[in-house]
C-alpha cells in the first residue's frame, strides 16, 4: 500500500498534474459560484479537454472541479442569500445573517476552512475505506455484477426523482440508449439506422454534456429575465482570509459535518442538500445555544460547508471501488473515466494501484488548492456573480459543442448532445431526473453483458443468479428498497389532499 | 405548477416511443447462440418496462392537471385558452391566479427564448463545418446575445445610437470569446477545429 503511495505521489507531484488540478478546481468554484450551474456540468464541460490526459491528471482536474464547486456555493450564499449550489441552501441560514451583521469575511473564511477540512477529512475516510470495499467486490462474477447494476439503477431511480416511477423510466430510457449499438455477443447491429456513428454505440461524451450541461443553458435560456440581475453585494470582504482557529472551535459542528457528509455521501443519489441539511440539524440539535442559529451563529456555517465537502469524499467510495456513483456529480465523473479507458471497479485497485492511490492523492491536493483559490480569488468570483446571463450561456454552449467536436470531429455527435439536451431539459422539467438516465447508460450494459455472459456460462440457467449469496443479497436489497418507496409513495398520496399536487 | 400540458403530452410521447421501440425490436434478426438471450430480449424488455411505468404517470398528470384547469378557470377563464400548445408551450398560466395579467406574456417570452436557443443551435451545427469554426462561432453568439435581448425587450425605448452601440458591444464580445476558445484548444489543449 504504501508503495502503491509513493507511486501515486509520483504521478501528482508533476507540473501538468498540479496544473490541471488548479483549472479544474478554479473552474469548478466559477460553476459553483454561479447560481443555476451545477458541479456536474463543471465535470461535464471538463470531460473533453481532460480526454487526452493520463489518468490521474485527468481525473484529478475533474475531482479539482468537484471540490471547488462544492465550496464556493457559499460565496452566493453568504453575500447574496442566494444558494450557488443546491448544497449550500443551509448556508444561508446563518451566512447571510452573519454578511448583514457586517462580518461577511469571517462568514467565508469559516466557510472556505470548513470546507477544507470536510474534503481532508473524507479523502481520509475514502482512502481507508474505498479499498476493503474493492477487494471484497473482486469475488464478483458475471452474476454478482448483473444484480450490482440492477441494484445501483433501482437505488438511483428509487431517490432521484420525485417519484419512484418517473426515476425507473428514466433509468430505463438510459438503459434502452445503451443498447443502441453493436450488440456485445453476437455482434447483431441494433437501431443503428445505418449511421456509422451508432456502430460503435452511443458515445458516452455527448450524452453527458447534453444531459448535464446542454440542458441547463435551456433551463437559463427558458427563464431568462433581463430584468433579474444580481444585485452588488453590498457587503465588506475584506476579512476573507482562512479562519483555522475559529473553525477548530467549533468542532462539535465540525464532527457532525464530516459524519453526515461521510454517511449520506456513499448513499446512490442521496445528494448534498440532504446531507448539509442533516449536519445543519444535528448541530443545532446537540448545540449548547440553538437559539442562536439562523441569527448568523459560526457553527451553523461550519457544519453545512463540511458537510458539503465530506460528501464528495463519501460518493467517491462507491464510484471508485464498484462502479456505482452516488450522485450526479459523481454519475458524469465515472463517465469520464469510462471515456478515459478506466473501467472503476475492484479491477481498477487491483491492477493499477498507482493509478488509484495517485486519485486519493490528487483529490487531497485539489483541495489544498481550493483553500488557496478560493481565498486568494474571492473578490474575482464575486465578480464573477455579476456577469451578464446571455453572454454566459452563449459561451457555456460554445465551450459545450467545441468540446464534443473536438475529441472526434463528429458532427453527428453534436446533434446527438444537442438531442440528449432537449430530453434532459425536459425530464428535470417533468420531474424524472437526469442522474438515473446516466446511470442507465453506463450500467445497462454491464447488467446485459454480464447476464448474457451469465446465461451462456451456466447454459441457460437463471437459478445461479438468485442462488449465489452476493448476487442474491443485492436483489433482496433491491427490491426491498423497491417495495418500501412503492409503499412510502402510496402513503404519500394518500396522505395528499385529493386532488392537490404531487 | 401543475397546469403544465406538458406533463402529460411528455407521459404520452414517452408511451407512443417505447411502443415503437418494442415493434423496432421486435424486428431484430434473431440470432441465438447457446444458452443466450436473443439480442432482442433487453429492447424489449426495457420498452415494455417504460410502456408499464408510464401508463399510470400520464393517469396521474392528466388528473392533476384538469384538477389545475379546472380550479384556474373557475378564477381567470381567459386563460384556458392557449392551453392546446406543444409541450414546448409550458407554464403558459401556471401561475395564473396569482399574476394573470403578467403571465401569459411573459410564459410565451420564455417559450420563445428556449425555442431560440434550440433553432441557433442547430443552425450552428449545420454551418459549423462548411463555414469553420471562427466565422460558426463568432455568428453563433452573437445570435444569442442579440437575440435574448431582443426577445428579453430590453431594447425597447433605447435610442438608435445606444442601440447600435449595445450591438457593437455584443460582436465584439462575441468575436474575442470565438477566438480565446479557438486559442486555448487549438493552443493549450491541442484540439484541432476546423477553418
Amino acid at each position: 500500500m504504501i508503495s502503491g503511495y509513493l507511486e501515486g505521489l509520483g504521478m501528482v507531484l508533476q507540473l501538468g498534474t498540479l496544473l490541471a488540478i488548479a483549472g479544474g478546481t478554479f473552474l469548478g468554484i466559477l460553476m459553483g459560484a454561479l447560481p443555476g450551474l451545477t458541479s456536474a456540468m463543471a465535470v461535464a464541460l471538463l470531460l473533453p479537454v481532460t480526454f487526452g490526459m493520463p489518468p490521474v491528471m485527468g481525473i484529478g482536474m475533474m475531482l479539482g472541479a468537484l471540490c471547488g464547486a462544492g465550496a464556493s456555493g457559499s460565496i452566493p450564499a453568504i453575500l447574496l442569500n442566494i444558494p450557488g449550489t443546491p448544497s449550500s441552501v443551509a448556508t444561508t441560514f446563518d451566512g447571510y445573517p452573519m454578511a448583514q451583521k457586517g462580518e461577511a469575511g469571517r462568514a467565508l473564511g469559516l466557510a472556505i476552512v470548513a470546507s477544507f477540512v470536510g474534503g481532508v477529512a473524507s479523502m481520509i475516510i475514502l482512502s481507508l475505506l474505498a479499498p476493503p470495499i474493492a477487494d471484497f467486490a473482486l469475488r464478483f462474477g458475471a452474476a454478482e455484477y448483473f444484480s450490482l447494476s440492477i441494484f445501483g439503477l433501482v437505488i438511483i431511480a428509487s431517490v432521484a426523482g420525485k417519484s419512484l416511477l418517473k426515476g425507473m423510466i428514466a433509468g430505463l430510457l438510459g438503459f434502452f440508449a445503451a443498447t443502441v449499438g453493436t450488440d456485445p455477443i453476437t455482434g447483431v447491429g441494433r437501431f443503428t439506422f445505418n449511421e456509422l456513428s451508432l456502430l460503435t454505440g452511443i458515445n458516452l461524451l455527448p450524452a453527458l454534456i447534453g444531459l448535464f450541461a446542454v440542458s441547463q443553458v435551456l433551463k437559463d435560456a427558458f427563464e431568462y429575465d433581463p430584468n433579474e440581475r444580481l444585485q452588488a453585494s453590498t457587503h465588506r470582504i475584506e476579512g476573507a482570509r482562512p479562519r483555522f482557529v475559529e473553525t477548530l472551535q467549533n468542532w462539535r459542528a465540525l464532527l457532525a459535518g464530516i459524519l453526515s457528509g461521510s454517511v449520506v455521501g456513499p448513499v446512490p443519489g442521496a445528494g448534498g442538500s440532504i446531507a448539509s441539511l442533516v449536519a445543519y440539524d444535528q448541530t443545532r440539535r446537540f448545540s449548547k445555544h440553538p437559539e442562536k442559529f439562523g441569527t448568523g451563529h459560526g457553527a451553523g456555517i461550519v457544519s453545512v460547508e463540511s458537510a458539503n465537502n465530506a460528501l464528495l469524499g463519501g460518493a467517491l467510495i462507491p464510484t471508485l471501488a464498484l462502479g456505482i456513483p452516488g450522485e450526479a456529480a459523481t454519475a458524469v465523473l465515472l463517465g469520464g473515466l469510462l471515456i478515459q479507458g478506466i473501467t472503476p471497479g475492484p479491477m481498477l485497485f487491483a491492477d493499477q494501484g498507482g493509478t488509484i492511490y495517485g486519485i486519493f492523492l490528487a483529490y487531497l491536493v485539489a483541495n489544498v488548492f481550493m483553500l488557496l483559490i478560493m481565498c486568494l480569488g474571492i473578490k474575482l468570483f464575486i465578480r464573477v456573480l455579476m456577469v451578464p446571463r446571455k453572454q454566459l450561456l452563449s459561451a457555456i454552449l460554445v465551450f459545450c459543442f467545441i468540446g464534443v467536436y473536438g475529441v472526434d470531429g463528429d458532427v453527428f455527435n453534436l446533434y446527438l448532445m444537442l438531442g440528449f439536451g432537449i430530453l434532459g431539459y425536459f425530464l428535470n422539467r417533468y420531474d424524472f431526473g437526469t442522474a438515473p438516465v446516466i446511470l442507465g447508460l453506463i450500467l445497462g450494459p454491464i447488467a446485459e453483458s454480464n447476464l448474457r455472459r451469465g446465461l451462456q456460462t451456466f447454459e441457460g440457467d437463471w437459478t445461479p443468479f438468485f442462488t449465489r449469496p452476493i448476487s442474491l443479497a443485492f436483489l433482496v436489497v433491491a427490491l426491498g428498497l423497491l417495495v418500501l418507496t412503492l409503499w412510502q409513495n402510496y402513503r404519500a398520496n394518500r396522505s395528499a389532499p385529493p386532488g392537490g399536487a404531487t | 405548477m401543475a397546469q403544465d400540458i406538458g406533463k402529460p403530452v411528455f407521459d404520452l410521447i414517452l408511451l407512443v416511443a417505447s411502443a415503437t421501440g418494442f415493434v423496432m425490436a421486435s424486428q431484430l434478426p434473431d440470432v441465438v447462440v447457446l444458452g443466450d438471450l436473443s439480442p432482442a430480449f433487453f429492447p424489449q424488455l426495457i420498452s415494455a418496462l417504460v410502456f408499464i411505468c408510464a401508463v399510470p404517470c400520464l393517469i396521474r398528470d392528466t388528473r392533476q392537471w384538469l384538477a389545475a384547469r379546472h380550479t384556474s378557470a373557475s378564477t381567470t377563464a381567459p386563460l384556458s385558452t392557449d392551453t392546446s400548445a406543444s409541450p414546448s408551450a409550458p407554464q403558459k398560466a401556471s401561475s395564473a391566479p396569482q399574476e394573470a395579467p403578467a403571465t401569459p406574456s411573459r410564459g410565451r417570452r420564455n417559450t420563445l427564448q428556449w425555442l431560440f436557443v434550440v433553432a441557433v443551435s442547430l443552425a450552428y451545427i449545420v454551418m459549423f463545418e462548411p463555414l469553420g469554426y471562427v466565422i460558426s462561432t463568432t455568428l453563433f453568439c452573437l445570435a444569442c446575445v442579440i437575440g435574448l435581448w431582443c426577445i428579453g425587450g430590453s431594447h425597447k425605448g433605447m435610442t438608435g445610437a445606444a442601440m447600435l452601440k449595445n450591438i457593437a458591444g455584443y460582436a465584439v464580445y462575441a468575436l474575442v470569446l470565438a477566438m480565446a476558445i479557438y486559442i486555448v484548444f487549438t493552443r493549450v489543449f491541442q484540439i484541432p477545429l476546423p477553418n
